[in-house]
């Protein structure tokens, strides 16, 4: 395509007069079959704004991706500030001065802000812990937010945890900042300090690459424009020197002409609509009418967060709405998926990897999933009528794949898409929805969609499409609806119906928009609620209740004696206790746990024996602290190296060192030398000192995990794994700390047991595993890793115990146990998601 | 273009089946008096309770589920269809469904409680599996019962040479396969599995379909409950406890992704198979239950390792991943 009037301007680095801040040569990257990234060339120098603009998919986030280390090249070098970076090395690109404010916060959802800045910050920049607060809040303070530093992030609306990314990077001073689509989530004025700054850092010197696809904003800010498509550099232009449509042409390469399928003739003068909705509201939308009729495409168009894919999602049945629907005629109900399904009105997702595909299944399961009650007699499917079914849209839609049984993840972004509007068409809807249809689509496919979706439009169907695109919107409408703040604003069709009106219908409709006023700021009680204190509580209350009311029934409870042996039996299975927490904080968990303290006791059996010296004895003690290493580093090594799940690797070495301990000692045998076994019983009145060791170290290990650097990474790495990664977190390392130390924790509950039971019993300490995962589950740990408390979990244990104990008390036969402990766990846990789940989605 | 129907067809999950061939093949070399008639005869019937309780657990797995009741559910149902007749042979059909009908209650339970309650399934079938021993516990007050005759006598007859108890078990693994794979429903429940919000949006009830898989689960451990009574007679009262770690290997084995999603079925039936031979083999070489252990837990890592090693093979050719932005 010829551009008249630009001027493409040489990149700079041929004037030689400054180096490049950041420079990249040769990077290639491929995702499967598709070529993201072709040899590119890529350049920013001091001072200078680069803006970088493509289309989804064009390859512009994974060349920034590649430029901080987030991802590895398949070829090419890296070098920032003149010197060479390794690849894939996020740590490295950060230490040799690169910034990146990544689309997704690279934050930790379990770590609150001030967590999060202490991990992340490297040492010589990081404020002192105890002044982070009121730093942070001096940052922030610029944004003219406000975000409590001691909130979880999970519990920061995303535009306000895009703030806290900022300011995280900005606090590096880096010498090349990255900002990709920094203002999706920002309102007018979030976006005017953004622009401030960022002009104010280019002076200082900063080299700045801006991504971003708002043309409007590009133009505003930067200085050169580098365009990117399909993978490869197109050119880089001056930003004073080039239009906005001259951009456009650029990142679309073709001219718009060609792009779209002709509109549709085939819509009558008089008509009856197919699709009507009266005074539609819903949470982010209110009072929308339309109707539309056989044939025709509607374009819901508005900035993001106008209620355009809500009011979508709605008609869907996704979302709550009230008014009404008419589908041919017909009131229909949309309350669900279920009933507008029924109402033959049929949605595509936006994202189509979680809310579209059955990623491992067949592309033959796939688009025959909405059709099934059709092709089936007496609820058995026909393999013939559905076998032609999908045969027959595979060859119409022109889907490209290996063939109907390959799973669908192998396909192209397109094919992908093409396979879920096939699942849609098949079904016959009346009215199809479809949520940005052409994102993540390469520009050949696109057209091929467009054409599919006219043609369903043309068969008699109503189309609905939301898109951010308006030279989409405008090249496949009919007529297009712009929203703002809930309602349309305009409603524009024939000649009207441009981009440019789109856009401006948009624009000019929200320039009242405020600030998220919605947020709502968490109560500290509720903060209270659904935190990692309030499991331990609620413990502490069950067990005074419950020992109140035993001791009202029986009056031996209540005696030093019963105490003592509870806190005995509790010191053990304390111990395991945190380490199985600790497991659990990365989001593992380690079954293997109550084996290992029967295979550390019966390794022991064979030397801490009565005839045996001290030598023999010290090395008992060691062989067995050996062994429960080993243990934790193979756990460790199948689960990191090998890569099986945490369950499955630890119940293999569950199984594993049963049959060890069987094969050591096949019956109970090796009487533990008495000695041992009365010192390691040791109490001062009725308190076991193991006791108050296992208490202090609970104190100590709940301290660690949130003051320690260790401890962070720990609950980083459970809370989220790949940008734990990302900002530098050693995965490796930590995973193994965490395993290494639930062995030693083992170990020491296996003493406690070896005093118990005084002999090496092959069986015994099995029981552990179980009783360690309920007790950590009752102290309010999450299973999906990040959240827990040593304190409350060490309580669980006592709970645990207590209810072992208190069925004696109370003359309830054994059985007892198991189900008020069932009963107890069920309602522990149903309980805290409650609360978390309410306070969750604030 | 002529489109094949997705097969039930047991060339689609080669590994299992080479591996199971390949042990029968072994087990003739060192160990032949394993594959001699009788031998079969009873290895059999116990491959037949390991299969159910593995499907089970396949399609709990299949709904990103995890099932630790399994002991739990099988020893109740051993239970209640010993101790229920009372050795008196005309309870016998009664107690089955009492048994049936008290399992696929736990089930619901466990169901209920992961779906609406939001409670995570290792938490959930924890909780249910230390229930129903606990109940275990108090109905037998500790004491094993004893299987009615005629339950013992048909667990031992034969139809065409083959034990009833594994034709039965054969029988129910195959309708489920079916289900699964043929009917309106079983299509719905593997999409639920293997993308639940997906599945929400095309309007597939998902929570209906992932209590169903806890409460068919149930059901499933519940037969094999009383096959096990039936064939051991007197069976220990914690007779499931040593299921467990088994039918999560036989799932492993059988390449269901313990991430959820592609259930085989078939597959964790024959992992099922190859598991109770290869038991069969280290017992008739004189080896003590202690190696047996490590030989399942070996089996295990060796098991995922070749997966996890297929995949990366996998990820090499390029054949994962998709277009970023």
């Amino acid at each position: 395509m010829r551009l008249s009037g630009q001027r493409q301007i040489a990149p700079i680095n041929d004037s030689a007069s400054v180096p490049a801040a950041l420079s990249m040569h040769g990077v290639s990257k491929s995702f499967g079959s598709v070529r993201a990234l072709k040899a590119v060339d890529f350049a920013a120098y001091p001072g200078e704004i680069r803006a970088l603009v493509g289309e989804n998919g064009a390859g512009k986030s994974t060349l920034m991706a590649v430029a901080s280390g987030m991802l590895g090249p398949d070829e090419g070098s890296v070098t920032i500030g003149g010197s060479p970076v390794q690849t894939d090395n996020p740590t490295a690109a950060r230490d040799h001065g690169l910034g990146i404010v990544s689309q997704h916060p690279v934050l930790i959802p379990d770590l609150t802000v001030v967590e999060n800045l202490a991990l992340s910050l490297p040492r010589a920049i990081r404020p002192k812990r105890r002044d982070l607060p009121a730093w942070f809040r001096e940052q922030i303070r610029y944004w003219g937010a406000e975000i409590d530093p001691l909130a979880r992030v999970e519990d920061v609306p995303l535009a306000h945890q895009h703030l806290i990314e900022v300011v995280r990077v900005l606090a590096l001073s880096p010498k090349v900042l990255i900002l990709d689509e920094p203002t999706e989530h920002m309102n007018a004025s979030e976006v005017a300090r953004l622009f401030r700054k960022i002009r104010d850092l280019a002076a200082g010197g900063t080299a700045i690459v801006y991504i971003s696809h708002r043309i409007h904003e590009v133009k505003a800010i930067a200085d050169q424009v580098t365009v990117l498509r399909d993978g490869e550099i197109r050119g880089t232009f001056d930003a004073a020197s080039v239009t906005e449509k001259g951009i456009v042409d650029l990142v679309v390469g073709r001219t718009l002409a060609s792009a779209f399928p002709p509109k549709s003739v085939a819509i009558g003068r008089d008509y009856t609509p197919i699709f009507k909705t009266g005074g539609l509201s819903g949470k982010a939308f209110e009072d929308v009418s339309l109707s539309i009729r056989r044939g025709e495409i509607i374009g819901l168009a508005g900035i993001e967060g106008n209620g355009q894919r809500e009011f979508l999602r709605a008609l869907a049945g996704l979302e709550a709405s009230r008014g009404e629907v008419e589908v041919a005629g017909k009131t229909a109900r949309i309350d669900t998926p279920v009933a507008a399904g029924r109402a033959r009105i049929a949605y595509i997702s936006r994202d189509r990897q979680t809310e579209a595909l059955l990623r491992p299944l067949s592309v033959f399961k796939n688009i025959g999933l909405s059709s099934l009650a059709r092709n089936s007699t007496l609820g058995v499917v026909s393999s013939r009528r559905e076998g032609d079914l999908v045969a027959g849209s595979m060859a119409s839609l022109g889907i490209k794949a290996g063939g109907p049984e390959v799973p669908v993840s192998t396909l192209s972004g397109g094919n992908q898409q093409k396979v879920v509007i096939a699942r849609v068409l098949a079904n016959e809807p009346a009215v199809v929805l479809a949520d940005e249809p052409s994102q993540g689509v390469d520009a050949g496919a696109r057209l091929e969609i467009y054409q599919i979706l006219r043609a369903a439009a043309d068969q008699g169907r109503a189309v609905i499409i939301a898109s951010a695109d308006a030279i989409e919107l405008q090249g496949l409408c009919d007529r297009v609806l712009v929203f703002s703040r809930g309602r349309v604003v305009r409603d524009l069709a024939g000649d009207e119906l441009t981009e440019h009106n789109i856009t401006h219908a948009a624009l000019t409709a929200t320039t009242l928009r405020t600030q998220a006023s919605t947020r709502k700021q968490v109560s500290s009680l509720a903060r209270f609620l659904t935190g990692d204190f309030a499991p331990g509580l609620f413990l502490a209350f069950s067990m005074l209740v419950l020992a109140a009311y035993v001791a009202s029934v029986n009056p031996y409870y209540l005696t030093a004696g019963n105490f003592g042996n509870v806190l005995t039996l509790a010191t053990a299975l304390s111990f395991v206790v945190l380490g199985q927490l600790t497991v659990m904080l990365t989001a593992g968990i380690d079954l293997s746990l109550g084996p290992l303290t029967g295979f550390a006791v019966v390794v022991a059996s064979f030397f801490i024996l009565d005839d045996v010296g001290p030598a023999g004895i010290a090395l008992g003690f060691f062989l067995a602290l050996l062994a429960s290493l080993l243990v934790g580093t193979v756990n460790f090594a199948l689960i990191r190296w090998v890569g099986i799940v945490p369950v499955v690797a630890t119940l293999s070495t569950f199984m594993a060192l049963r049959g060890l301990s069987l094969f050591l000692r096949d019956i109970p045998g090796g009487l533990i030398n008495s000695s041992v076994t009365a010192a390691i019983g040791t109490r001062i009145g009725f308190v076991p000192v193991a006791f108050v060791i296992v208490i202090l170290l609970a104190i100590g290990m709940e301290w660690a995990t949130r003051r320690t650097r260790w401890g962070l990474s720990l609950r980083a790495v459970g809370s989220h794994m790949a940008n734990a990664r990302r900002i530098g977190v050693p995965v490796g390392a930590v995973l193994f700390s965490a395993y290494a130390i639930a062995a030693l924790f083992a170990y020491l509950g296996a003493l406690m047991l070896m005093a118990q039971i005084g002999i090496g019993d092959p069986t015994a300490g099995v029981d552990y595993t179980m009783m360690s995962v309920t007790a950590v589950v009752l102290g309010g740990a999450s299973l999906f890793g990040g959240r827990g408390s040593y304190v409350g979990a060490l309580l669980g244990a006592l709970l645990v115990q207590q209810v072992f104990n208190v069925t004696t008390f109370l003359k309830l036969p054994p059985a007892w146990q198991y189900l008020l402990l069932g009963a107890l766990t069920i309602s522990a846990v149903a309980l805290y998601s409650h609360f978390r789940r309410r306070t969750g989605h604030v | 273009m002529r489109v094949r129907f997705p097969s039930i067809r047991p060339d689609r999950y080669p590994a299992i089946y080479a591996a199971t061939g390949a042990l029968f093949l072994v087990s003739y070399l060192i160990a032949p008096g394993s594959l001699s008639w009788t031998a079969l005869v009873s290895m059999l019937p116990f491959a037949g309770v390991l299969a159910l309780t593995a499907v089970g657990q396949t399609l709990v797995i299949q709904q990103r589920g995890l099932d630790l009741s399994v002991p739990g559910i099988v020893s109740l149902s051993a239970l209640i269809i010993t101790k229920y007749p009372g050795l008196d042979d005309r309870l016998i059909l009664e107690a089955m469904a009492l048994a049936i009908l008290a399992c696929a209650l736990a089930g619901l339970v466990s169901g209920l409680c992961v779906s609406l309650l939001s409670v995570t399934p290792l938490v959930a079938t924890l909780a249910v599996n230390a229930f129903a021993l606990g109940l275990v516990q108090w109905l037998s007050g500790g004491i094993p019962s004893t299987a009615a005759d005629a339950l013992s006598l048909w667990a031992l007859g034969t139809v065409a040479g083959l034990p009833n108890t594994l034709l039965v078990a054969i029988g129910i693994i195959a309708v489920t396969a079916f289900a699964l794979n043929r009917t309106v429903m079983g299509r719905r429940f593997e999409a639920a599995g293997a993308n639940p919000v997906a599945a929400h949006a095309v309007g597939i009830r998902v929570p209906f379909y992932t209590i169903a898989s806890y409460v068919i689960a149930a059901i499933l451990y519940a037969v094999a409950g009383i096959l096990l009574a039936a064939f051991l007679k007197t069976p220990g009262i914690f007779v499931g406890d040593t299921l467990l770690l088994p039918t999560v290997a036989a799932v492993v084995l059988g390449g269901t992704a313990l991430t959820g999603g592609v259930a085989n079925i078939v597959a964790s039936a024959i992992a099922a198979l190859f598991l109770t031979q290869l038991g069969q083999i280290v017992l008739s070489i004189g080896a003590p239950t202690s190696v047996q252990l490590l030989i399942q837990s070996a089996t295990i890592i060796i098991g995922m390792s070749l997966k996890s090693m297929a995949e990366g093979i996998g990820r090499m050719r390029g054949t994962k991943g998709g277009a970023r932005t």
